[in-house]
């Protein structure tokens, strides 16, 4: 039947090569596609390295001097960040509560980012390795808690407890490029322009920004009450973030609930509560571009199948038409409909084939080429073969169903009547 | 001619409705995807209330506080010092304009709620600083009330302009209410003017609410790296639009003069220099990739879009060309030339290819309108409101001519070829066929 089908093409030559040169560019296009948003899915569904469920921000802010309840700080008699710690204390009171965190521009699905160049130390030769940068994050032991930042084994409180002033936890990639010979715990570390020299406390699981974000080498940094209450400034005020985590039985009204019982008790000197936001708000907010961009490949994809449907249903309309006699010939002659259908879906796929090997060639080099993304990971066979796949079954199921409607008026064709086309 | 051309197109059409419908399918739904782009573009760069002087439009964005000896460069906007040194200083533009965006408010200040003293109800607001040429720069229209002026805006007066929706939402009408005084944050403001809701795909001047910028210390405090950085950009009104090259000229100038006072840090332009409106939106597509890299990615995006369904339809101008020799060969044998053929096919297919382009327009307007959020948001805006859009934006004769100029090129490229292999068919060879 191939040879047959071999035929029946050649001999078409000159309208097939319209239908064959369309499929050779959707194709490559199509496979293009497919290869990105293969990329975004596998990014949005590997772990993020932390836990953003039943967590909020709580937003404080400070009075200003045009308020009428505004004192200069020293009519209080406390530090800013005394009254910083008291208003997080009375937090912490509030029922649902589980753990509160302070940090510093350190909260992922934020734009505000910190980063340091690290160095590594050899106390034996006493060499410095300049390991480039690393995102920094600055935070309380209870931040890690809050966001569950945890040990490629699943233990948070190791490092929450393991995180002090000279001690630090670094992420496991981060380590992978600091300490190639591996176990970084309890190893030398420093600021590229600082001589301080810091222990690794802990390491912990790869972190990402957002969804469609990749791994990130990051440090956690300690910020210790110590430091907020005696340096924190009211330049400084807006860069602490404040974030809690809640038991996941106090439900949707959490949020709610806290910002009306709240606003009175954490309204202390000059700090007042504003919002509390929740986590899965701002990741919504953050990654909405990201799903934008993922929307609008779907629908390339979309107007691309659609365009080889109505191709392949035009094509085969007009050729099942011209070919009535022959195909009432072949009914006559014992051919079942089921025969019939499969020659002409067959003659489609064939087309496709010979469409798709040298549209696969041209994919290959594009992505031997780099012009693919290679960010994210790097153009394997697997990755090629697995997205060519895709492509070919996404292909293959247009042209079946491009094929099967105009194949309907043949397969319903009485013998007597389509001999009379002869 | 050309009415009997269309006449027959008409006949033709209706004897083979299913090749019309897939052809004017095929078409439409080349039409709509090059259309949406073009409306999205369209509706990015041109001159639309309030942004009416977008292609006279200067924007300086973006300012970089440099170390001089290179070790630290700070990227972000203007600050008031450096706009007052380098921008309202300068002769060359017609006006200049300052603003703070509703997403800069929002990172310094995080969420805003508006109350009437006394009342317990709190509204979220997108709020924008500016200064007063702004009113001038951009042309809002004002239902009430009059903007803070030049010496309000320097005094830093609490004064501040309303949308209606926003004058809606807070005071329960929008008439009679300039003067009255409501809270930001709990820090009151007078009520200064009401202007006609803006829509959130125009980038520059979305907000729910005005102030000066100067009313709140937040925005003009910056004292780090000399002052010179800051959240404030300036958008600058020239006379014509080739006057682009002499204002930047004059700003490098002016910015030359300016770091000549500075200490340890110098002003610079390097991170964006001032663009027009359309450089602004390509840069916004990718800040990735330069603007050329944009334009011949989107060229080839356009290509394919176009291409894909031209082969497609071609294809199906093969088949039908196919059925049609024989009359061809007797219009040939009576003496019609080939231009005659060839004009007359093609105009029979702009026929329905403009059926499609309409079909596509309208089509191209529901994705446009179902996916305005998707498709008009700045990328990574802080903005959550929902994006809306008026009908000038859509229906006006650029966009029309963007879908007629589509329709031409997507006729030509489909049907040239099938057209050419068939009126040089030879005439025997072409009768022969019937």
């Amino acid at each position: 039947m191939f040879n047959q089908i071999i035929k029946i093409i050649w001999n078409q030559r000159t309208s097939n090569a319209w239908i064959w040169a369309e499929m050779l560019l959707v194709s490559i296009c199509l496979w293009y596609i497919v290869d990105d948003l293969y990329l975004r899915a596998k990014l949005y569904l590997s772990p993020m390295g932390y836990d953003i469920s039943d967590v909020y921000v709580v937003d404080l802010h400070l009075l200003t001097n045009e308020n009428e309840q505004y004192r200069p700080q020293s009519e209080y008699g406390t530090t800013l960040g005394e009254d910083l710690l008291t208003v997080v204390s009375r937090m912490r009171t509030y029922p649902g509560v589980e753990v509160v965190g302070i940090s510093e521009s350190s909260l992922s699905y934020s734009y505000s980012r910190n980063y340091s160049n690290m160095q590594r130390i050899n106390l034996e030769t006493e060499d410095t390795l300049n390991c480039g940068r690393l995102r920094r994050f600055n935070g309380t032991p209870d931040y890690i808690r809050v966001f569950r930042y945890a040990t490629e084994e699943g233990n948070t409180d190791a490092l929450a407890d393991n995180l002090s002033f000279n001690q630090q936890i670094i992420t496991s990639d981060a380590a992978a490029t600091l300490f190639p010979e591996g176990n970084a715990t309890g190893k030398f570390l420093s600021y590229a322009n600082d001589s301080l020299a810091i222990y690794v406390g802990g390491v912990m699981s790869p972190i990402r920004f957002g969804d469609f974000d990749t791994y990130t080498p990051t440090f956690i940094r300690s910020l210790s009450e110590n430091a907020i209450a005696t340096e924190l400034n009211e330049l400084y005020f807006g860069r602490i973030d404040v974030t809690l985590r809640a038991n996941p039985s106090t439900g949707k009204d959490f949020a709610t609930n806290f910002l009306k019982e709240m606003r009175e008790q954490l309204r202390y000197h000059n700090i007042y509560l504003l919002n509390i936001r929740s986590y899965d708000d701002i990741r919504t907010r953050y990654i909405r571009t990201d799903i934008n961009e993922a929307k609008m490949y779907l629908a390339g994809v979309f107007f691309l199948l659609i365009n080889i449907f109505l191709g392949v249903v035009g094509t085969f309309f007009f050729r099942t038409q011209h070919r009535l006699g022959e195909m009432g010939l072949r009914i006559a002659l014992g051919s079942t409909t089921r025969n019939l259908r499969s020659i002409l879906i067959g003659e489609g796929l064939v087309i496709l084939l010979f469409a798709f090997v040298p549209a696969a060639c041209i994919a290959l080099n594009l992505g031997l080429k780099e012009i693919v993304d290679v960010e994210v990971m790097p153009f394997t066979i697997g990755r090629f073969i697995l997205c060519q796949g895709i492509t070919f079954i996404l292909m293959t199921l247009m042209i079946s169903t491009g094929i099967w409607f105009p194949s309907r008026k043949v397969v319903n064709l009485q013998p007597a009547e389509s001999l009379r086309y002869e | 001619m050309y009415k009997t051309y269309f006449k027959q197109a008409w006949q033709l059409m209706k004897q083979n409705r299913f090749y019309s419908a897939i052809y004017i399918a095929g078409t439409g739904l080349a039409i709509a995807l090059v259309m949406v782009i073009a409306i999205v573009y369209h509706i990015k760069t041109a001159d639309i209330a309030p942004e009416v002087n977008r292609s006279r439009l200067l924007l300086n964005e973006s300012g970089t506080a440099k170390k001089k000896d290179g070790s630290r460069t700070i990227n972000y906007s203007l600050s008031y010092q450096t706009l007052k040194e380098c921008y309202y200083s300068l002769k060359s533009p017609e006006l200049v304009a300052a603003s703070v965006s509703v997403g800069q408010v929002k990172r310094l200040l995080g969420d805003i709620y508006l109350s009437i003293p006394g009342s317990k109800d709190k509204y979220t607001a997108d709020i924008s600083g500016t200064d007063a040429d702004y009113w001038q720069v951009f042309s809002f229209s004002f239902l009430e009330g009059k903007p803070y002026n030049t010496e309000e805006f320097e005094s830093g007066y609490h004064k501040a302009v309303l949308t209606e929706g926003m004058a809606r939402k807070l005071f329960g009408s929008v008439s009679e209410i300039s003067g009255k005084s409501f809270l930001i944050n709990d820090i009151e403001y007078v009520v200064g003017a009401i202007v006609k809701d803006i829509s959130p795909a125009m980038t520059i001047t979305y907000a729910d609410l005005w102030i000066p910028f100067t009313s709140m210390p937040v925005f003009t405090r910056t004292e780090e790296y000399e002052n010179i950085v800051g959240p404030i950009r300036a958008y600058i009104l020239a006379h014509k639009p080739s006057d682009f090259e002499r204002i930047r000229k004059e700003i490098e100038e002016k910015r030359k003069q300016y770091n000549t006072q500075l200490i340890d840090y110098e002003f610079t332009l390097e991170s964006r220099p001032p663009l027009s409106q359309k450089q602004e939106a390509i840069r916004q597509i990718d800040f990735s990739s330069s603007s050329d890299e944009i334009i011949l990615r989107y060229s080839l995006i356009i290509c394919v879009f176009l291409l894909v369904p031209a082969i497609n339809l071609s294809g199906l101008m093969a088949s039908r060309m196919q059925e049609r020799i024989p009359e061809i060969g007797i219009r040939k044998a009576f003496g019609a030339g080939w231009t005659t053929l060839i004009n007359q096919i093609l105009t029979e297919n702009l026929f329905l290819t403009l059926l499609g382009g309409l079909c596509g327009l309208v089509v191209s307007y529901g994705i446009v309108l179902v996916l305005s959020n998707t498709l008009l948001m700045s990328k990574y805006s802080e903005i959550t409101s929902a994006v809306s859009l008026s009908p000038g934006m859509l229906m006006n004769f650029m966009v029309f001519f963007y879908a007629f100029m589509i329709c031409v090129v997507l006729n030509l490229l489909s049907s040239l070829i099938p057209v050419w292999n068939v009126s040089r068919k030879n005439i025997v060879e072409a009768i022969h066929d019937k």
